[in-house]
């Protein structure tokens, strides 16, 4: 026998409570220790950013522990009834995080893979990297689809930004 | 007369080849990121900014306003062919208009909300033409109080009305104005939050924190997703809807865009609530309340012109106060400042042409998404046949090439990367990406306008409340803030309640 209505502290409530906690610290001791605060009719530098991370810092504790205030609900609740749009905490984040994998590794890869080869190789060997990289975080893999994407974007890029708007981007340049 | 005369130095600006030209490229582009579920208007305006620096304001905000209201025209195709909305507002759409697709009716949905779309946005247009200079006056004595407390109005409202919960978006509206205050103070000249790093010494890029968040977050979350989904079953011949249709229509719309075009204007409500409550008083008003969800006409028209007409209405605030509504008015308002344009209650009288040029566009935008929408429709449902995971790798491009471009840094690429990821993480923790978008932009007006009310005041907070404009924006912060919190203790109270009897599994 399980009691579905006792839920507990959500994890996701917890990280992103401790995180806007800990942006909130942050901002709140630099200010304090690094710039010079004033006083209320002459602030400082520090003054907003000290407000600010204080504020951070109650709304970070808010958003961990005010479900467990109002704590025991679950499904007993009408879903329904909620207003729209009430955040849907039952998605579980891991099953979200296995689903997205792929992508969380390779758009950052392909982005920086770009930034890596804009300047040193042009940028046609750039817009190559970027889509040979990000054509595999799709769920399935296509070679035509890879083979239009790496003559298409190219194009598109040279059009807009180079004829369309004269900027002044080096399509291929000798690495070594 | 005073009104054709304004008009007319509109028309000079807005009915040009280059204003033509623009205006048709922006509606044009708003209504390809419409159409298409997963592409929103706002990363598309944030990866055009960078294209934008290279025009003069005027076509620059003519394209980007273009690609807004565009947008709110094409998102009611996915709504009612695939049940999926293709913007935001247009999900309250889905309701009705998937089930009028399912009866065959889809092209008569389509037709009908084009025409509601339509006078939601000439009512919006009218009161831009027509409030907007009022309440520039109004706000011409506006000081450093007033300014302070009506951001704080404007940061708080939106936090209330974003979606998510309250703390969340406020919790992210303060982060945004903490990344807002990186890099050199205007007051003392010192850098805070810059951590030495040059390129961040003159604010962090509002490019690459839109475009961070939103694009790549927004690739990151949905790569996976294959999104092949034929509209079925929709002829692309366009019938005129019968004389019954039209009949249920006009007093839903009028309805709509009424209410529509007062949520624009307030701060925080924006297009999204407009369409919800258009919605739920249609169903309110109706004799068969039951009836909806099954296709009712009325439950189409309704929401789609008051968002239209939300979305007209909502650059009111932006363009007379300089204080966004939503989001996409922040980055609009971004767009303004890149080049030089602070708008101020002065805008509309010293910068007439942008502003009246502005009006004017409008008009010339709406009639030609009308064409789009009624006689050229089917090409546009064809769109729908677009794959993302052809999608996705162009606007990477896109991004990449356009924040580069800015400045020429290779630095900036890195920077939509970190943002990004900070985009999707922020995702899987159901905190927000638009308040936090509101906060960076609005953050140095907060804290200039703070600074020197309190400097005005020799240090008393007191300045906030005896000054009767300033003390009714707060009034109204601290009324919204209570409704909140009424409404969390009163779901608290009945949840304690219901733990009563609990369930088995």
């Amino acid at each position: 026998m399980k009691l579905v209505n006792f839920r507990r502290i959500e994890i996701t409530d917890l990280i992103a409570g401790g995180l806007v906690t800990v942006v909130g610290l942050f901002a709140a001791i630099r200010s304090l220790a690094s710039y010079p605060l004033g006083s209320a009719s002459r602030m400082g530098p520090g003054y907003y950013p000290m407000l600010i991370g204080g504020v951070l810092i109650v709304l970070g504790l808010c958003i961990a522990f005010a479900r467990a205030f109002q704590q025991p609900t679950g499904e007993v609740v009408d879903r329904e009834a909620m207003p729209l749009g009430e955040d849907d905490e039952e998605e579980d984040i891991r099953s979200v995080l296995r689903d997205t994998a792929p992508s969380i590794v390779l758009v950052p890869c392909a982005i920086a893979l770009f930034g890596f080869l804009l300047e040193r190789a042009g940028l046609i060997p750039a817009c190559v990297g970027l889509t040979v990289v990000s054509v595999f975080a799709a769920s399935h893999f296509s070679w035509v689809r890879l083979v239009e994407l790496i003559v298409a974007i190219p194009i598109i890029a040279y059009l807009i930004f180079v004829v369309g708007l004269g900027l002044p981007f080096e399509l291929v340049k000798g690495w070594f | 007369m005073e009104l054709l005369n304004h008009l007319a130095v509109g028309a000079s600006v807005a009915l040009t080849w280059n204003g033509l030209f623009y205006c048709f490229i922006g509606v044009t582009l708003g209504m390809f990121v419409g159409v298409l579920p997963g592409v929103g208007p706002l990363p598309a305006i944030a990866m055009l900014l960078p294209v934008t620096f290279y025009l003069d304001p005027i076509q620059a905000m003519i394209m980007l306003s273009g690609v807004y209201y565009g947008g709110q025209y094409g998102g009611k195709t996915a709504s009612i062919l695939l049940n999926l909305p293709g913007t935001a507002p247009a999900a309250v759409t889905c309701l009705d208009g998937y089930p009028m697709a399912k009866q065959g009716r889809a092209d008569i949905a389509l037709f009908v909300t084009t025409i509601s779309s339509f006078v939601g946005s000439l009512l919006g247009i009218i009161l831009v033409g027509g409030f907007a200079p009022l309440l520039a006056k109004f706000a011409l004595s506006f000081g450093a109080a007033e300014y302070f407390s009506l951001v704080v109005l404007a940061l708080i409202g939106a936090s209330a009305m974003g979606g998510s919960s309250f703390a969340r978006s406020l919790s992210m509206v303060f982060f945004g104005l903490l990344l807002g205050i990186v890099g050199e103070d205007v007051t003392s000249g010192r850098e805070r939050f810059t951590f030495g790093i040059p390129q961040i010494a003159d604010r962090l890029d509002l490019v690459a924190v839109a475009m961070g968040l939103f694009g790549v977050a927004e690739v990151i979350s949905t790569a996976r997703k294959s999104r092949v989904h034929a509209a079925e079953g929709f002829s692309y011949k366009v019938r005129l809807p019968s004389r019954e249709d039209m009949r249920r229509t006009w007093k839903p719309t009028l309805r709509g865009a009424g209410m529509g075009a007062i949520c624009g204007i307030l701060p925080g409500a924006g297009a999204t609530m407009a369409s919800f409550l258009a919605y739920a008083v249609e169903r309110w008003v109706s004799k068969t309340p039951e009836k909806f969800g099954t296709g009712m006409i009325e439950g189409v028209t309704a929401p789609e012109a008051a968002d239209n007409a939300a979305a007209q209405s909502s650059f009111i605030p932006t363009l007379t106060l300089g204080i966004p509504g939503s989001a996409v008015m922040a980055v609009m308002l971004g767009a303004l400042m890149i080049h030089g344009i602070t708008p101020t209650p002065r805008l509309i009288t010293d910068n007439a042409e942008l502003f009246w040029g502005l009006v004017v566009s409008f008009l010339l935008g709406n009639a030609i998404l009308l064409v789009f929408n009624i006689p050229m429709i089917g090409i546009w449902v064809r769109l729908l046949q677009i794959p993302y995971t052809i999608l996705y790798p162009i606007i990477l491009a896109f991004i990449c090439i356009g924040v580069y471009s800015i400045n020429s840094s290779v630095f900036d690429i890195y920077l939509v990367l970190l943002f990004g990821l900070m985009g999707y993480g922020m995702r899987l923790l159901h905190l927000p990406p638009a308040p936090l978008i509101l906060g960076f932009i609005l953050s140095p007006m907060l804290e200039q306008n703070f600074r020197r009310a309190m400097l005005l005041s020799r240090g008393s907070f007191e300045v906030f409340v005896e000054r009767p404009i300033s003390a009714a924006f707060l009034a109204a912060s601290a009324l919204i803030v209570l409704a909140v919190l009424a409404a969390t203790v009163r779901r608290a109270l009945r949840n304690r309640k219901s733990i009563r009897k609990p369930v088995e599994v």
